[in-house]
């Protein structure tokens, strides 16, 4: 198909519940359920690092209300939840130890959220305080505590590809550097929350904002010892992700109590609980040396990196390979070292976060590209185009990318903004003296799906017998619009209007697992998974409608819900009429398609192998103002060109690159998890007023293997911005900044050592 | 919790007074509420009782009286932001409603509130104290005026006792030609502030500073002016070199108060640049 065919491919379509979401209508966990729920509430340690003397429950089993106390006691199969691997280290309530302030000792249920929070505090705990370790290089230390009996170091990935001395020895340019990028929170718009109930068959049922329903229910089965088919979990609506609502939150607390109580109850997280329990963005301390020859070539890329994982794995094996895979950035480069490294601390568990430790190496190869551009007097396009991953270019893992690499048409779509904000708005003066203005470019490159693992989805398309449509995908759309996009793509292949499908969506009991709505891979994977379900049943009708119309297939179209002939399209079959007949028949009228992409392991002392099926690319430029003399930070514009394969659905992308953008500027420049934050009273995101003018460009280089070609978008909208924001800001200070976020102390600090307060003239 | 929490709605301010001293110990003033329901929720207000003065006329409006002006404590921020009378007469004042908090809060959050909550980062204060404004306040025993800068007696803590209701501001308007307010937040909307700053400068006809007035906000335990700065730029002659100068005589007279603190790393250099920024105008 060719693109001025497509009929509903690279065009706008609502999402299915985007209106009510606009009205503000009751469609949230928070909102489900009649009131009469069990309210459940966790006692969490409050303490980093102690191990357990007593639990006392007497008292709080005594206040009004309450109707239970759960203790890891009460836990009848395996108290410990995990998603990477066989990596299950995360007791759904502590036994014997805690290892993060946040860690659920007892489970309160109760008639009330008064006297579940009374109850909460009426838990007497009796402690033995551990030394707690909070920083991930003494947590290496031999005589470190330990925090899991396997020790503090929990997974080391190793790239390694020709010989990185030598490329050193051939370079004309070497930095090295050290970067460090803080633990961030996701922020979700909505915090944690699910319900539970008995279904209309009886079974026990998780309802819950989720990003996987399949993973949630395998792990929760283990902890409650029941085998799959008596549990269901269904993803409610769910209000953002981020990679946050992936790990088992409220689920394991209500499957708990569902097994133990047989009464439905409800969990919502505070805004405070949500901070204090739910994973944080890996905060990483990151060394890279890189070398150039005198043409700005990368020659060689050495990268040591230290992850704070904090007290639980969750992603993070999965984190640092990501971030070992792409320390590159999205150039070319012969000879690569890098070793990351995945430590335990008695921080909060971090997890995914939008981009899986892509962000934070991307601070690192983008500040070290711009240095190395400077002193070549390359300009930061340039240096970028010089180096850039292009079709049949072999990366860090040896693996060689075919097709699809849209760096370059990203670089180039940016460079006319480039070019004008340096000559023209650069050349402007600002509106006051102590305003000085920078331009920056961040460039990234982000493999689509699960990293050198097998990442399967599948779906199903089902026409009833009076011809209607239904998608079923266990693909969570977690507000990213994933439900519209796999509809679109059916509604190419059928001939239907997206509008016309039903939709049933991320729930054990109807769909098969689709595997995360994380990795940017739903639109790649399910999205194939999709078009071979909607394929195959296009077969099926196109078959039937041939041999009741006697004419041959390939005079057959499916169009506006009919099969017509090409050679004469007023002779036409309605799908209603086919679906009955079919129905009638007895024939096939569920077809699954499932796909996963092409990938292989990576060996585990270089690294080198097939990650990922696909490669999403993007550049970002940021244009911005510093107050030398405050440190004060005004954003201008950002530009982000981004290469999605093929456009889905375009409103859905500019909608991803924006947000993508606004989370990325307050990683940049804003967001911290420090010690006493608590909830968005202390913790800085960007408001409205924040966020500058973005500009979204949107670059089709079509990927073979994807769905009519598109690739992912989700993670890759935040990777470019904070080190573009860097960048500029080097450009307007005069002084660089290595640690994430540019906060007015960073950037004083920066002006300072620029002498701006002694040397700025008026 | 807040179910034990009882309610009151005076329409008079000596309905108030009479409920506030009726209550006393056991009372929070409520009017906007961006203070006080936040205490609520987080259990830090440990009273039984609220007496909420949104509906006392006598405390709303902005008025001329006398050559003074008049901000009742009931004004909100988004009107003491956009009152054309104190634009005019008191712009250092009206700017420090323009970026307060976001525009919710700046709806109904009181200047009273902020003053009577003594934040040493309340904005407000930063603007009245320049002006050397004096509250009316009413109590049992009846009016008394006290100087905004003596109502704080430290961080967060008012210098009001609790039966007393601030009824509202008396300002003597400034000739002086240069009156300007600016703050800095970790970003544009929604940010407490790091450091605000207040100036009120008048200068001869060659150029001398014959009128300064220098008022620093959220850098110290209680907003107020800065006499030496002040001092320092009489009688000078506007010059870049003179103004690093003032700069660096505000940090110092700062740190005299606060001592060496971790924040200075920052608040130090910050303060003498935005000072340094607001003066440059006068070059």
């Amino acid at each position: 198909m060719n693109d001025n065919d497509a009929q509903f491919i690279g065009k706008n379509a609502l999402h299915p519940r985007v209106v009510e979401k606009a009205l503000g209508a009751p469609i949230f966990a928070a909102d489900l359920g009649d009131g009469n729920q069990l309210v459940l509430k966790a006692r969490r340690a409050g303490v980093h690092h102690a191990e357990i003397v007593s639990i006392d429950t007497r008292e709080a089993e005594a206040v009004p209300g309450v109707v239970r106390i759960f203790t890891s006691a009460d836990i009848p199969g395996r108290n410990a939840v995990g998603i990477i691997g066989n990596n299950k280290d995360w007791p759904i309530l502590a036994v014997g130890k805690v290892r993060s302030k946040a860690d659920a000792v007892a489970l309160v249920a109760a008639e009330t959220e008064a006297a579940a929070d009374a109850a909460v505090k009426a838990i007497r705990i009796e402690w033995k305080e551990l030394p707690a370790v909070l920083d991930p290089e003494a947590a290496l230390l031999p005589d470190a505590p330990k925090i899991h009996e396997s020790g503090n170091l929990l997974y080391t990935r190793l790239i390694k590809k020709g010989d990185v001395e030598a490329g050193f020895a051939a370079s004309c340019h070497i930095l090295e550097n050290e970067y460090e990028t803080p633990m961030i929170e996701h922020c979700y718009i909505e915090t944690e929350a699910g319900i539970g109930y008995f279904d209309e068959d009886g079974i026990m049922t998780i309802e819950v904002a989720t990003q996987n329903t399949h993973y949630d229910q395998a792990d929760i089965c283990a902890v409650l010892d029941v085998p799959e088919e008596q549990l269901r979990v269904v993803q409610a609506v769910t209000g953002g992700g981020f990679g946050g609502k992936l790990d088992i939150s409220v689920h394991g607390f209500i499957g708990l109590a569902l097994l133990h109580l047989r009464r439905p109850v409800r969990y919502f997280y505070t805004r405070e609980e949500s901070f204090l329990a739910s994973g944080k963005r890996h905060g990483m301390k990151l060394k890279l040396k890189t070398g150039v020859d005198r043409n700005g070539k990368l020659l060689a890329v050495q990268g040591r990196v230290l992850s704070d994982g904090g007290a639980y794995g969750s992603y993070g094996i999965a984190v640092v390979t990501r971030t070992g895979v792409h320390l590159t950035g999205p150039y070319e480069c012969p000879n690569v070292d890098v070793e990351v490294r995945e430590i335990y601390t008695n921080h909060p568990f971090c997890c995914a976060m939008r981009g899986f430790g892509t962000p934070q190496g991307a601070l690192a190869h983008e500040s070290q590209m711009d240095m190395h551009g400077q002193a070549l007097g390359l300009d930061p396009i340039e240096i970028r185009l010089r180096n850039a991953l292009v079709n049949g270019s072999e990366q860090a893992t040896g693996q060689i990318i075919h097709a699809s690499a849209g760096l370059t048409d990203c670089l180039k779509a940016l460079r006319p903004y480039y070019d004008e904000a340096m000559s023209v708005w650069m050349k402007e003066k600002p509106g006051r003296p102590s305003r000085k203005r920078g331009v920056g470019v961040g460039a990234m490159w982000y493999g689509c799906g699960n990293t050198a693992a097998a990442n399967p989805a599948a779906a199903h398309i089902e026409i009833d017998q009076n011809g209607q449509l239904t998608l079923y995908s266990g693909a969570a759309d977690i507000g990213q619009g994933s439900t519209i996009t796999l509809l679109q793509i059916a509604a190419e292949v059928l001939g239907v209007e997206p509008a016309k499908f039903k939709s049933v969506i991320a729930d054990t009991k109807y769909t098969e697992n689709a595997g995360a709505s994380s990795a940017s891979r739903q639109t790649y994977i399910s999205g194939n998974a999709t078009l071979q379900a909607a394929t195959l049943m296009a077969d099926a009708l196109l078959e039937r409608a041939g041999d009741q119309l006697q004419s041959p297939k390939e005079d057959l179209a499916l169009a506006g819900g009919k099969v017509t002939l090409k050679s004469n399209p007023a002779v036409g079959l309605p799908l209603a009429q086919l679906a009955g007949s079919m129905h009638t028949l007895g024939l096939p009228m569920k077809f699954r398609g499932y796909f996963d992409p092409d990938t292989t392991p990576l060996d585990p002392k270089t690294g080198q192998g097939c990650p990922y099926g696909t490669y999403a690319f993007a550049c970002q430029l940021v244009q911005l103002e510093v107050d030398v003399l405050t440190g004060e930070i005004d954003i201008h514009r950002v530009v982000a060109a981004h290469d999605v394969g093929r456009m889905i659905n375009p409103a859905n992308l500019v909608g991803q690159v924006c947000g993508g953008v606004a989370m990325g500027l307050g990683y940049g420049i804003l967001e911290e998890f420090a010690p006493g934050v608590e909830s968005l009273k202390d913790y800085h995101i960007c408001t409205s007023t924040d966020v500058p003018e973005i500009v979204p460009i949107l670059v089709e280089t079509p990927e073979p293997t994807g769905p009519f070609g598109a690739k992912g978008i989700g993670e890759p909208s935040l990777i470019p911005t904070a080190p573009a924001a860097v960048n500029a800001l080097e450009m307007a200070i005069g002084e660089r900044i290595y640690a994430l976020p540019a906060t007015l102390e960073r950037v004083m600090e920066a002006c300072q050592k620029a002498g701006w307060f002694e040397k700025l003239e008026v | 919790m807040r179910e034990h929490i009882r309610y009151y709605r005076p329409q008079s301010v000596a309905e108030a007074v009479a409920l506030l001293r009726e209550h006393s110990g056991k009372s929070a003033i409520i009017n906007g509420g961006t203070d006080v329901l936040i205490d609520v929720r987080s259990g830090k207000f440990t009273g039984d009782c609220l007496v909420d003065i949104s509906r006392i006329q006598e405390i709303k409006g902005v008025r001329e009286h006398d050559g003074a002006i008049i901000v009742g404590a009931g004004v909100t921020i988004e009107e003491l932001a956009t009152s054309r009378i104190l634009q005019e007469k008191l712009p250092a004042l009206a700017l420090t409603g323009i970026n307060f908090a976001g525009r919710q809060i700046r709806n109904v959050a009181t200047i009273g509130g902020n003053v009577a909550h003594a934040s040493p980062s309340g904005d407000t204060q930063t603007g009245l104290t320049v002006y050397d404004a004096v509250g009316l306040v009413a109590s049992s025993e009846g009016e008394r005026t006290i100087p905004v800068c003596e109502m704080f007696k430290g961080a967060n803590k008012s210098a009001l006792n609790d039966t007393d209701l601030l009824l509202h501001f008396i300002i003597r308007p400034c000739a002086a030609k240069y009156q300007h307010f600016e703050k800095i937040g970790r970003r544009k909307d929604l940010a407490i502030s790091r450091a605000s700053l207040a100036v009120l400068i008048d200068q001869d006809s060659d150029g001398t500073i014959n009128f300064a007035r220098v008022s620093l906000g959220a850098c110290k335990p209680s907003t107020g002016r800065m006499p030496r700065t002040e001092d320092f730029l009489l009688g000078k002659n506007p010059r870049l070199s003179v103004f690093r100068e003032a700069a660096k005589s505000m940090s110092a007279e700062m740190i005299a108060i606060t001592g060496r603190r971790k924040s200075l790393a920052y608040k130090e250099p910050a303060i003498e640049g935005l000072l340094l920024r607001m003066l440059i105008p006068l070059l």
